[in-house]
């Protein structure tokens, strides 16, 4: 196989190579709805199961925060926060028990709800 | 701006994004349409039938389309194919359709008319394989090594279809080629 095979045979400098193309010349065909035909033709796209789609999402996250999670210095990170635990009044300590759970209870009871509703 | 191919190819086959297969056939479907047209002998119906069909298959075979030829070379191949298969099961019928001849001839110089009639006229009286392979490089521009694969048959005998057909088009246009310049 030489060049010659991979370019147009058309001759530019012969007029009747000039010729054939021009007369060979077929009008631009409009689309009139074709392409939304062969698109409406085309099998319709799967779409994932919602828990395929949500453990697609959450595997990676959950990897992801295990390999940081495991890197965290966790004892010098603990015994501040224990100390300053166990010099809290009891006020302090039935508001935050208040706070954690609405946090934990609650906030998710209450978007669930409104998610399902 | 608009994508290439290449990229709108890989969106269809790494996401199954089918706006960018939208996108391919907006921009292939004339010469697709064109090329079943001529495949179909002018049977509009059957040609766009059968050009939907083409994109349906090669919706469904992109992931097995490699980069190394054109998209539209693969395209016109395998309409080619559904083409063959259904003349084999005499699905196609051979018919002479020849609509839009008024609105051409409103459209058209007189003379551009005549010499795109007698064109025509002479091409019916080469071979479908002389036809096929003329009109791919001197209409859609192909090369002889794109028309041999989208044809299905060696190299050597695209050439001897071209050669020949051209040839026989030279004699029975002798009239218009005097015109020419030379």
């Amino acid at each position: 196989m030489n060049d010659n095979d991979m370019k147009s045979p058309v001759n530019a400098d012969d007029p009747f190579d000039g010729f054939l193309r021009q007369q060979l010349h077929t009008d631009y065909i409009d689309d009139n709805g074709f392409a939304a035909q062969v698109m409406a033709s085309l099998p319709a796209q799967k779409p994932l199961k919602p828990w395929l789609e949500k453990a697609l999402i959450a595997l990676p996250v959950a990897i992801i925060a295990f390999l940081v999670l495991r890197h965290l210095p966790w004892r010098d990170l603990v015994q501040p926060v224990y100390a300053w635990f166990l010099l809290l009044d009891m006020t302090s300590l039935i508001s935050m028990a208040v706070a954690v759970f609405f946090a934990l209870v609650v906030a998710p009871v209450a978007w669930i709800l409104n998610s399902d509703s | 701006m608009s994508l290439s191919d290449q990229e709108l190819i890989a969106r269809v086959v790494n996401r199954r994004d089918q706006h960018a297969f939208a996108q391919l056939v907006l921009r292939y479907q004339s010469a697709l349409r064109i090329w079943a047209r001529r495949l179909c002998n002018g049977d509009t119906h059957l040609a766009d039938d059968l050009a939907q069909e083409t994109f349906m298959k090669a919706y469904a075979a992109l992931g097995a389309f490699r980069a190394e030829a054109k998209f539209s070379t693969w395209l016109y191949r395998i309409a080619f194919n559904i083409a063959a298969n259904r003349w084999r099961a005499k699905k196609i019928e051979w018919c002479e359709l020849d609509e839009n001849e008024e609105i051409e001839a409103e459209q058209c110089s007189v003379t551009q008319f005549h010499a795109q009639k007698d064109v025509e006229a002479a091409m019916q009286s080469l071979s479908a394989g002389q036809q096929l392979a003329i009109r791919l490089c001197y209409e859609d521009g192909f090369s002889h090594e794109e028309a041999a694969s989208i044809m299905g048959i060696p190299l050597g005998t695209v050439k001897t279809h071209i050669a020949r057909g051209k040839t026989k088009l030279q004699s029975l246009l002798a009239s218009w080629q005097d015109a020419l310049p030379h």
